[in-house]
């Protein structure tokens, strides 16, 4: 009951704070753009071999991700970096853990809400991009949904660690921070050829360890897929792995929160 | 309760004890490790790439590498170059847009559009006859990218069984395999697919067969119009209405033409040619085509026609070169030169003329294109000897219906010996091949 309460208040938070309004607003006027932007690609041979608008939902999906995603990151760490200092800078936090409040309930808490108001800003986004999509297609396309559903997994993580490193660390800091593991966990992949061209094992061992620990956000990536569905239904079971990567994104979020929750408990404030 | 439970918040243990708290994390970290392996192992599938290094630039790096460092956001820039590239086709600027085509399929394996319009150019628009091996080339790489749909395979069927390469033997399979696949979008792949099946029989003489196959697409498009009038779909019932009569009418065509060209075999014709070959300045030869005991050709309607004659010139070893350097664009277009000109008239009186005078002109001082390229670029002359050709193939596709009717579907009405020699299937052709030295074009 607690942790609802502290996830409607920070929800409450996150809507007032007008980042996620800025960011959605902007995310959807870009959505709108990329259909003129298809457009250019409409001309040429393609249109020729009938693949005119094939094209252009190519380039509407491949951009709408693109937007998403860039909002989600955006999102996910302005909307979380500073949640729990700002309640200790506003003194707020000693009225809530003087009530019946478990320390890991105000943590718990904070973390549902933010995800609460990034599921909603995500969720429009997405509901936006199948309804461009169709107006072009005349198809609901629902894996899209899936798609976008996983990005939100995404940063899920994302937040989680954004919260957990604002218990340790200075915004500043955490932002950056945030960004490097970002930028790392996405590029995982990138790791693992360099590791595959090496010959020293204690390399290879490095390598593997790095795309073990660190957040491997390209596992959330199934765009190629969602951009060009054929491929999507060429894969035997291929919503199976969709459901990994959400177990990948759950399994890591515990370690995230049980961390959190645990330095949160020792924290004096 | 105390103050400092109220600060520290209720319910306090104040936290997991270290041990436990290790233990439970390495739980976890055992089930991502299990996780991540599973999503390792059938990563592969979501983005499959060639990777084989002689295929080109788009399969010789590391597609995984370059695609982690876009930050998943590979797609748009491919999209955003596919723009570009589009532009530049607007604007006839050919050459650069290959470049482009190359870095798209590389960000995104899967742009289909972006293999067939690239092997388009490469084909048709450069007019530099050595690229139609790159462009099957770039083909075969789409269609290792995406092999489960009709597309490339009927995109580079296509490009074998048109004028740019008149292979019709490696097309075949191509229309048989797309047949195959299902659209992108799920549905059957189009039935214009199983006619390129049967135009493709016909070129190699296989004339039952494309009989059979004309039935057998008159069979399914009356099976798919009897499901559209149950489903009473108006636009289904008339697509496939129009789709079976298509077929009977070429089904009927072929049987009337079959007999009309049976003795065609029986009165063979004796076709020769003489040539004559002038330097009119360097890279620059008029060639005087005559044509011995080619028949006045009439049409179906009565009216006059005529056969279409082609002209190569090319080095000695051309077809070894090529096949030797099959993979090495580099080499073949700094080393190998081939012109090729396929539209020259065989007019009635014997005389074989180029854009209506009497003379074939072989300008190799210009870009075929007229993009303001180099002619050294596209017809570089490093070799010492190179050959002429001169070839009259009745079963080729731009030859019009009344060389058929004269010299029979693959050229069975064409008199052994002389200049006559067999081609693939048993096809007969004329073909005259005049050796030239490089101070003959120079």
């Amino acid at each position: 009951m607690n942790i609802w309460v502290i996830a409607r208040s920070t929800f409450g938070e996150a809507i007032r704070k007008r980042i996620g309004l800025y960011v959605v607003f902007s995310a959807v006027v870009f959505l709108i753009l990329s259909q003129l932007f298809a457009q250019f690609s409409t001309g040429g041979v393609s249109s020729e071999i009938g693949g005119g608008s094939r094209v252009e939902i190519t380039i509407i999906k491949s951009m709408a991700f693109f937007i998403i995603v860039l909002s989600g990151l955006v999102l996910s760490i302005f909307l979380s970096f500073d949640l729990v200092p700002s309640d200790v800078d506003n003194k707020t936090i000693y009225t809530i853990l003087s009530k019946p409040v478990k320390r890991w309930h105000y943590v718990f808490g904070k973390f549902i809400g933010t995800c609460m108001a990034l599921l909603m800003n995500i969720g429009f986004m997405g509901v936006a991009l199948m309804v461009l999509v169709a107006i072009k297609s005349h198809q609901l396309e629902w894996p899209l949904l899936g798609g976008v559903l996983l990005l939100f997994m995404q940063f899920a993580v994302l937040t989680g660690l954004a919260i957990l490193l604002s218990l340790v660390v200075t915004r500043n800091i955490n932002v950056a921070l945030c960004f490097a593991f970002y930028l790392t966990g996405t590029v995982s992949e990138f790791w693992q050829s360099i590791a595959a061209t090496s010959d020293n094992p204690l390399i290879k061992l490095m390598v593997k360890a790095i795309h073990l620990v660190i957040p491997n956000f390209y596992n959330f990536s199934f765009t190629n897929t969602m951009v060009h569905l054929e491929k999507w239904r060429e894969i035997p079971n291929a919503a199976a792995d969709v459901g990994w990567a959400a177990v990948y994104g759950v399994l890591y979020l515990a370690v995230i929160l049980l961390l959190a929750f645990t330095i949160f408990e020792k924290k004096e404030v | 309760m105390t103050t400092a439970d109220n600060i520290h918040g209720t319910g306090t243990p104040r936290g997991i004890p270290l041990p436990r708290l290790i233990a439970a994390i390495a739980i976890l970290f055992v089930g991502i490790g299990l996780v991540q392996t599973r999503l390792d192992q059938r990563r592969g599938l979501f983005n499959p790439v060639v990777n084989d290094p002689k295929r080109g630039l788009s399969a010789s790096i590391r597609n995984n590498v370059f695609g982690a460092s876009m930050l998943g956001i590979r797609e748009v820039a491919a999209g955003m170059l596919w723009v570009k590239a589009d532009e530049l086709f607007h604007n006839g600027q050919y050459t650069e847009l290959i470049p482009y085509f190359k870095l798209v399929t590389f960000l995104d394996p899967h742009q289909i559009d972006v293999y067939s319009t690239g092997a388009w150019h490469l084909s048709y628009n450069l007019g530099d006859a050595r690229l139609v091996p790159q462009s099957t080339a770039f083909l075969d790489e789409g269609i290792a990218n995406n092999s489960k749909i009709w597309d490339l395979y009927f995109q580079k069927g296509w490009l074998l069984f048109d004028w740019p390469a008149e292979d019709y033997e490696a097309a075949l399979p191509l229309f048989q395999e797309a047949a195959k696949h299902p659209s992108t979008d799920g549905s059957p792949a189009p039935p214009y697919i199983t006619h390129m099946i049967a135009h493709a029989m016909v070129r190699q003489g296989r004339v039952d067969d494309a009989i059979a196959q004309w039935q057998t697409n008159i069979d399914y498009a009356e099976a798919e119009h009897a499901k559209a009038k149950k489903t009473k779909n108006d636009t289904d019932i008339r697509y496939w209405q129009q789709e079976r009569d298509v077929c009977r009418n070429n089904r009927e065509l072929l049987l009337i033409r079959k007999t009309a060209r049976e003795d065609v075999a029986k009165n063979p014709k004796r076709v020769t040619f003489t040539a004559d070959v002038q330097k009119r300045g360097s890279r620059l030869l008029e060639v005087r085509v005559r044509t011995q005991g080619f028949p006045p050709l009439t049409d179906s309607y009565g009216e006059e026609s005529n056969g279409r004659l082609e002209l190569i010139l090319q080095d000695r070893d051309y077809d070894k070169l090529a096949a030797q350097h099959k993979n090495d664009l580099l080499w073949v277009t700094k080393n190998l030169t081939r012109f090729r000109s396929i539209y020259n008239i065989i007019e009635r009186n014997g005389t074989v003329t180029d854009r209506s005078k009497p003379v074939i002109l072989v300008e190799m001082n210009k870009d075929p294109a007229d993009q303001g390229r180099n002619p050294m670029d596209i017809y570089p002359l490093t070799s010492d000897e190179y050959e002429l050709i001169l070839r009259f193939q009745p079963r080729v596709r731009r030859q019009p219906e009344a060389v058929q009717n004269a010299f029979g579907w693959i050229g069975e009405g064409l008199a052994p010996g002389g200049q006559t020699r067999t081609g693939p299937s048993g096809s007969q052709m004329v073909e005259k091949r005049i050796p030239l030295k490089l101070d003959d074009i120079l």
